[in-house]
């Protein structure tokens, strides 16, 4: 997309103003791919809070050839790898469980998102997280599936395969509702 | 579309998070303190710089008007827009062509001075850097090198032997270094509409031409009143053949003239041709720094 490139090449130069409008362009759908990730409100906006302000800080030394939209993706899917493997540790060493999903009806809630968004993202959390990943890149970011087999570091075959399982999946989770 | 894709179609559309109006701007807000830097002024690219702080250059180049009238049309043509394909091509085209050549005539007609001042410019822009040589009558007055990578602009003014560096800071860089790159596009430049014009004969050239006439001034150096812009392509060959403009500004205390022609695109430049070289008996000419 022409417009990402002039993007990327004013915010390398130092442009609030690109900063701004990449934030504008994307933050909803980091939100999006956040949530279906984390299947929390919460976290999804940390997560990409986390990710915009170690972006915006790097506008000196930023140097992207890809997709900004496919950079931030992947940023985002990074964060939530950093926070559920600190997080794990974290639970080990202290012995507790997970923490439950934040109720949606908390007054304070960050994000707006439907009914069937929220059953949607209930449904995601049940899939193994690699699955619950390319599920979600592919069809909320549209990557394509050699894109998240690179990111995941494993052969396209196999990202075929968790696509498929987790859709399957995913679809008899939701039953009816899809 | 088969019942898995319609599946997956489902899924992506019912995926929708959005921030809430609060959490959108108190984000935003961080993410705009992260970045560190102060609100962006407007800015005065090198032309306007030039012409205001050296009566001697004021035949400098008026790159800012150039900038206004490509950046606006090529806003209108990229994809995003309302353009038909024919013309998102062409500012693909334009977008990836290397580097190239063009001449660039104009008219000033300023209230107060005894005659229009008239001159042209011949600009050699490629992805490390452009040149411009401004031409008075045949004679070269001002070469001016932007080197893309450090940001460093020298200008040679060849009637008093002295030149003039300034090194931009990189918040003030890209509207100047946008102003000297007609390939680039300000996104938030314009999002007005055109007219097609139809075709007709350049040079020998069948083209066909749009009109823009309504260009915001966020780049100019003084207040642009009014701005009329054809933008003429090659139908045998889809690049721009010419260019030309009208602009109004001050309240009709200035009005310049701009023809834009003579392009030669995909040109492969060595990359030194952008670096200035200043002849030795050139005494710098102090000039406040951005």
């Amino acid at each position: 997309m022409i417009e990402d490139e002039v993007l990327k090449w004013r915010f390398r130069r130092g442009s609030r103003e690109a900063l701004a409008r990449i934030y504008e362009k994307y933050v909803h759908l980091l939100l999006s791919i956040a949530m279906g990730l984390l299947n929390d409100a919460h976290e999804a906006e940390d997560v990409v809070q986390d990710v915009f302000v170690s972006f915006a800080k790097g506008a000196g030394g930023f140097e992207l050839k890809g997709s900004l939209k496919a950079y931030l993706a992947t940023s985002v899917v990074n964060r939530v790898r950093d926070r559920t493997r600190r997080e794990r540790i974290q639970r080990r060493r202290m012995d507790e469980p997970a923490p439950l999903p934040l109720d949606q009806s908390e007054p304070d809630e960050p994000l707006v998102y439907s009914e069937r968004c929220r059953r949607l993202a209930e449904a995601l959390a049940e899939l193994p997280y690699e699955q619950r990943e390319v599920v979600v890149l592919k069809v909320k970011d549209g990557m394509k599936l050699k894109d998240i087999a690179r990111l995941q570091g494993v052969s396209i075959s196999t990202v075929n395969g968790r696509c498929r399982y987790g859709l399957d999946k995913l679809r008899a989770l939701l039953g009816s509702e899809v | 579309m088969n019942r898995e894709d319609r599946f997956e179609k489902t899924v992506g559309k019912d995926l929708e998070v959005r921030a809430s109006d609060r959490t959108y701007k108190r984000m935003h807000r961080v993410v705009l303190v992260a970045h560190g830097s102060t609100e962006r002024t407007q800015t005065l690219t090198l032309a306007g710089r030039l012409v205001m702080d050296k009566p001697a250059v004021k035949f400098a180049i008026a790159a800012v008007v150039i900038a206004a009238v490509l950046f606006g049309l090529f806003e209108v043509l990229s994809p995003g827009g309302s353009s038909g394909v024919v013309w998102a091509e062409v500012a693909r085209r334009v977008e990836a062509s290397p580097g190239f050549i063009s001449r660039m005539r104009q008219t000033h007609t300023i209230e107060g001075m005894d005659q229009p001042l008239e001159f042209y410019t011949m600009t050699y822009n490629s992805l490390h850097g452009s040149r411009l040589e401004n031409f008075q009558g045949d004679e070269l007055a001002v070469t001016t090198y932007a080197d893309y990578e450090s940001g460093t602009i020298v200008s040679l003014l060849h009637g008093s032997k002295q030149y003039t560096r300034q090194i931009l800071p990189p918040n003030e860089a890209p509207q100047n270094e946008m102003a000297m790159n007609p390939r680039s596009i300000v996104a938030d430049f314009l999002a007005g509409d055109y007219k097609e014009l139809g075709r007709r004969t350049i040079e020998g050239v069948q083209a066909e031409g749009i009109e823009v006439t309504k260009i915001p001034n966020g780049a100019a150096n003084f207040q642009i009143d009014s701005e009329v812009a054809q933008l003429w392509v090659s139908v045998e060959t889809g690049y721009p053949v010419m260019l030309e403009s009208t602009t109004v500004g001050n309240g009709g205390k200035i009005r310049i003239e701009m023809i834009i022609d003579q392009f030669q695109w995909d040109v492969d430049f060595d990359p030194r041709q952008f670096k200035a070289e200043i002849p030795p008996d050139y005494t710098l000419l102090e000039m406040p720094q951005p």
